[in-house]
């Protein structure tokens, strides 16, 4: 284990910002740390930096108690979303700026070769001897991103570095980082809101919520199985019905349509049929007129479907793919 | 937890370093503001060998007539300074950002100049253009008194018209255009919209000017010390009771009058300020000024006719300083320049360039520091607090009180710093003080812009925080440092009122210098004294616009060559 974070809080005067958080982390890994705003995964990364003191718990780094140690000594890199790249230096002048302070033992070539060799990694070499505000946002986070792994720290910290940018940018970025981090085998922490983001690039999800931790596991794990209703709707959409005194889940998308019903299934009336791309929304009623169900169905089908507003339809729910709750949990 | 773990936890979210800077700077602060105030204050209270007498001076200050009238002249003064100095810099600020005249940039630098000259000096170009000889006086046969009362009024008038117009200035050039343009969707006259939209949006700034040009021309002594004759003003007091009559303890009494609009000006900008934030939206339009012969031709003639008599108001001091004998014999002379030995000659020039220089670079260096500590150090709340009051405290302290102050406080045997008195050091130090809030709150508020995570980002590289500071912060706030040295350049090279308790014999300075060749009766030199401090202003001024202009320039061209 590399890290970790044992039992920690963190007040601010009266606000608690971290209740009795505990996770830990693997060597490699890639974990982010997913929320809503103002659930305190930034104030969680910003104490594994060290940027921020726990009020009370521990962190250990490489078995170490590390919780009062200085972020100079924890040799992290950490990736902001605002890039915070010194906008008085080139791009190259921004990566040597911490290699001249850390690595003493260089050579000034050798250093230069090294700025040089991560601006191939994050495809800026040709950009290297301009400033910051001359590149775009997507180059300047690659710029920040570079210069966090130039001192060839032990672990990464990301600290929303993706939420500024443009959906595309934003697409090809996510796949970068994840790869840089993956030749590089250097164990990285994303603080991340969007929880796309966190499944297609995490091998590991921490799920906060009003800071405690929800939820810890692979990406499949907390959406195939999450463990409360929050995670269940924070993650994706869920469907939550009463049934047989306790809360059943189910994703919309393994809701099937039948021809005939059987004595499981339940009859529903359609409200709205919302186009989404490849898949088709259907919004509905259940029987009793106020539970609305989604369910998801390729777009290509629909035509065969012939649906229409109002009409209604025969829904089967998989025992397989039922999850349960307590009553009311929902 | 126990003990040992919190005071581990407190200790690690400090830097030791840092924490000593800090006290350090704050204290500095202390000892050479608060010490000498507290020592003021306390010498109101004491007696005839330092005996304390409670309220007995007060007493005997109300008891005196002819002082107790320099309180109604004072507030006289002040009151009628207020009015005129607002209402003017009102309508000229307005001219220059609601109306479509020409020569805006003329306009708005000329305004500036009597920033560029001590007070005294306004007051020498009253006497050239309306004294008995004056040259208004003359060419048009004029009968205007203007020692005394008047010439007083006309004097602070033009000391604070600047401040005024510049507040007014800043406040009426951020609006929102769309409020006039919805406001003319509906109707709505040219009358109602000054009353409903303009005025509402700068009320605070109005209060404020108010309150600044009050304090000003309450605590003013350059102008008073020159045209006064027979009317007495509290500052003028100060120095007959401390320099013509030794009586310290009566000083100090006068000086804590003194501080009365200045602490409820203080107060009173807090009070605004706080209210005063962010009101403006990020989407607010520019106000697309329409056409209207008749208010541009108002404002043509408004503006000029200022312009103008500030243009003349120097002209009076190169006609003083030039003219072999005015007005008896107009030849054109150079030997005013060459000042009187008991003034110190033209020592008395180079000396307060030198103090300027100090000024300028020593203060713009600590204040920068001292800000950096207040805004970019975490965990030391509660002398934070302390300091960033510490660092407003000098708007609420005229000159007067900070000189008087700095007399009891240094000039005393029993003081170890004692050896800084009648030197450059304490003079330096004045200035530093006395301007010290404007640079502060400037620099603070550009420090406030950068981006906070350049401290994490350089915590994780292992840079040190003073490398950081120079490297980054130093360089990012280029601008702002640049204007604070101005500032205390400008307002060292003019400031009589701290100046004329601290200077010695030997070490004279041109502002005061003036005063006292004005004094002695060689007005033309005076003039020309002043018109080199002019130049060296003009100078300093536009070699700060021009640096700027090369930041700027350099900045943008660093944005606008895309990288693609």
């Amino acid at each position: 284990m590399f890290l970790q974070i044992k039992d920690i809080t963190k007040k601010f005067g009266k606000q608690t910002a971290l209740n009795n958080v505990s996770a830990e982390i693997e060597k490699g890994e890639f974990v982010c740390i997913l929320g809503p705003s103002g659930c305190g995964k930034t104030t969680l990364l910003r104490t594994i930096a060290g940027l921020e003191l726990p009020t009370s718990g521990q962190i250990f780094i490489d078995g170490k108690d590390s919780t009062y140690l200085h972020p100079a000594k924890r040799n992290f890199g950490i990736v902001f979303q605002s890039y915070a790249l010194f906008p008085n230096m080139t791009i190259v002048g921004n990566i040597m700026f911490g290699l001249q302070q850390k690595k003493k033992s260089m050579t000034k070539q050798e250093m230069e070769n090294k700025a040089l060799d991560v601006l191939r990694m994050v495809d800026l070499y040709d950009h290297r001897n301009k400033y910051p505000r001359q590149l775009s946002g997507g180059m300047q986070q690659r710029t920040a991103l570079a210069r966090a792994i130039a001192l060839s720290p032990a672990f990464l910290l990301l600290d929303e570095p993706l939420s500024a940018l443009d959906a595309k940018v934003r697409h090809k970025l996510r796949t970068e980082i994840r790869s840089i981090q993956q030749s590089l085998k250097i164990t990285a922490i994303m603080v991340t809101h969007d929880q796309e983001e966190a499944l297609t690039m995490a091998d590991k999800i921490i799920v906060m919520n009003n800071s405690v931790v929800e939820q810890i596991g692979a990406p499949r794990e907390v959406y195939d199985k999450p463990v409360n209703p929050f995670v269940a709707n924070f993650i994706g959409t869920m469907n939550f019905l009463q049934r047989s005194g306790q809360t059943r889940a189910i994703r919309p998308e393994q809701i099937e349509i039948v021809d005939h019903r059987d004595e499981h299934d339940v009859t529903v009336r359609i409200k709205h049929i919302e186009f989404k791309g490849v898949l088709t929304r259907i919004h509905a009623f259940l029987p009793n007129q106020t539970t609305m169900i989604y369910l998801d169905v390729p777009s290509e089908q629909i035509d065969d479907l012939q649906l229409n507003e109002n009409g209604m339809l025969f829904l089967r729910l998989p025992q397989e793919h039922l999850i349960d709750y307590p009553q009311g949990a929902a | 937890m126990d003990m040992l773990s919190r005071l581990k936890r407190k200790l690690a979210g400090m830097s030791i370093s840092q924490g000593i800077t800090l006290l350090i700077f704050v204290t500095v602060l202390t000892v050479t503001m608060v010490l000498p105030l507290i020592q003021m204050l306390r010498m109101a209270f004491l007696g005839e060998g330092g005996v304390f007498v409670g309220l007995e001076n007060y007493r005997r200050y109300f008891g005196n007539p002819l002082l107790a009238r320099s309180i109604r002249n004072t507030i006289d003064i002040s009151f009628w300074t207020t009015i005129i100095s607002t209402t003017l810099g009102f309508f000229y600020a307005y001219g220059l950002t609601r109306s479509n005249i020409k020569f805006k940039t003329f306009f708005r630098y000329t305004a500036l100049i009597p920033i560029f000259i001590p007070t005294v000096v306004h007051a020498l170009g009253l006497i050239y253009l309306f004294g008995r000889q004056g040259i208004l006086t003359r060419a048009f046969n004029l009968d205007i008194e203007i020692y005394g009362r008047l010439g007083i009024i006309m004097a602070e008038v033009i000391f604070t018209f600047p401040q005024a117009f510049l507040m007014f200035l800043v406040a009426l050039k951020f609006t929102d255009g769309r409020l006039y343009e919805a406001a003319d969707a509906m109707g709505i006259p040219a009358w109602k919209k000054m009353f409903f939209i303009t005025l509402p949006e700068i009320k605070y700034t109005v209060v404020n000017v108010l309150f600044v040009c009050f304090t000003l021309a309450f605590t003013d002594f350059g102008a008073p010390k020159v045209l006064g004759g027979q009317f007495n003003v509290l500052a003028t007091d100060i120095y007959q009771q401390v320099v013509g009559q030794f009586n310290m303890n009566m000083g100090a009494v006068v000086g804590t009058l003194l501080l009365v609009p200045a602490f409820a000006s203080f107060i009173a900008d807090r009070v605004i300020s706080s209210k005063n934030a962010g009101t403006l939206s990020a989407k607010a339009t520019t106000l697309v000024i329409k056409k209207s012969y008749a208010r541009d031709g108002f404002f043509y003639v408004f503006c000029t006719a200022i312009t103008a008599s500030l243009l003349l108001l120097v002209g009076a001091l190169f006609v003083g300083a030039f003219a072999y004998f005015y007005p008896f014999n107009m030849a054109f002379t150079l030997r005013h320049f060459d000042f009187p030995q008991a003034q110190g000659g033209i020592n008395a020039f180079y000396n307060s360039l030198l103090m300027a220089g100090l000024t300028a670079v020593l203060g713009t260096i600590f204040v920068f520091v001292y800000a950096y500590l207040m805004e970019k150090v975490n965990g030391f709340g509660g002398i934070q607090r302390y300091g960033k009051l510490l660092g407003i405290l000098p708007l609420a302290v005229p000159g007067m009180v900070i000189g008087l102050s700095f007399i009891f406080f240094f000039n005393s045997q029993a003081n170890p710093l004692h050896f800084i008195f009648g030197t450059i050091i304490i003079l330096v130090l004045a200035n530093v003080i006395s301007f010290f809030s404007v640079p502060f709150l400037t620099i603070s508020a550009c420090l406030k812009k950068l981006d906070k995570e350049y401290e994490s980002v350089g915590d994780s590289m292992s840079i040190p925080r003073w490398k950081t500071f120079l490297r980054v912060s130093v360089p990012l706030s280029l601008p702002a440092i640049l204007e604070s040295s101005m500032y205390f350049f400008v307002n060292a090279m003019v400031t009589v009122s701290a100046m004329v308790f601290l200077v010695s014999p030997r070490f004279n300075i041109a502002a005061v210098a003036i005063t006292q060749m004005e004094e002695n009766g060689r007005p033309s030199q005076a003039a020309a004294m002043a018109l080199l401090i002019f130049g060296i202003n003009i100078s300093v001024r536009i070699l700060y616009e021009v640096s700027v202009k090369l930041i700027q320039f350099k900045l943008r061209k660093r944005e606008t060559t895309n990288g693609n």
